[in-house]
């Protein structure tokens, strides 16, 4: 099976919601700063709970910020 | 540098510190006092909680919030994938020992206080192999913190 790619608008919705920052976001949705860092460069891939609990953060659905490139 | 990457860097320097010098001791002296084990481990108890202090201070987000930060799904993924790793490494090192242990005492055997046939081993060189078991354990545990040193650092540099 093919490695699906996917990506994010983490640091687009943050500048959106006030330029909330990386520490703020991991705050709200309960992980570290460092999370959100492996996020936003696409080196770790959240669990359907953690990118449902960013999206809910943002108040947007989760295919607005996590995309699957084809 | 995040709060729990730095605990991996302290907790594998604590443990060079510490048993570089013990282990060097007691390959050197096998016969050494037993007492040497329980000061090694009360030595790196007490170079952690050193370290600790050192790191809650030094981490921003803890100083802001007054919260040691709980580690999340990525810290948790990088300590099972370590786990694993020393899993692996400890498992291989009991099971490589216990074969030479089970081939050697058959078929050199043990005598005691000190060896007195060519084939047989004295104490201070069965004790040399109860130190080097306890160094697989180290060495395990050196793995599993550099393990976790190294999964954080791939998601800093790549």
């Amino acid at each position: 099976m093919d490695k699906v790619d996917i990506r994010n608008r983490i640091r687009e919705f943050r500048f959106k919601a006030e330029e909330m920052t990386q520490q703020a976001l991991a705050d709200r949705v309960g992980i570290t700063r460092q999370t959100v860092i492996a996020l936003e460069k696409g080196k770790y891939f959240p669990s359907l709970e953690l990118a449902f609990r960013i999206a809910k953060t943002f108040g947007v659905p989760l295919e607005e910020v996590f995309q699957v490139v084809e | 540098m995040g709060y729990q990457e730095r605990n991996a860097w302290a907790c594998v320097g604590s443990i060079l510190v510490v048993f570089t010098p013990y282990f060097w001791f007691v390959f050197n002296k096998p016969m050494a006092h037993v007492a040497l084990f329980p000061i090694a481990v009360a030595a790196q108890v007490a170079l952690l909680i050193g370290f600790q202090i050192v790191n809650s201070i030094a981490t921003s987000s803890i100083r802001k919030s007054g919260n040691v930060p709980l580690p999340d799904e990525l810290d948790r993924i990088i300590e099972l994938r370590a786990s694993k790793l020393a899993g692996i490494l400890l498992t291989t090192a009991v099971l490589a020992w216990s074969m030479a242990a089970m081939l050697g005492v058959s078929a050199a055997g043990v005598d005691l206080p000190v060896a007195t046939s060519d084939l047989a081993i004295g104490v201070p060189e069965a004790m040399n192999w109860i130190h080097l078991l306890f160094a697989g354990f180290v060495i395990s545990n050196i793995a599993y913190y550099g393990a976790i040193v190294v999964g954080y650092r791939r998601l800093a540099h790549g």
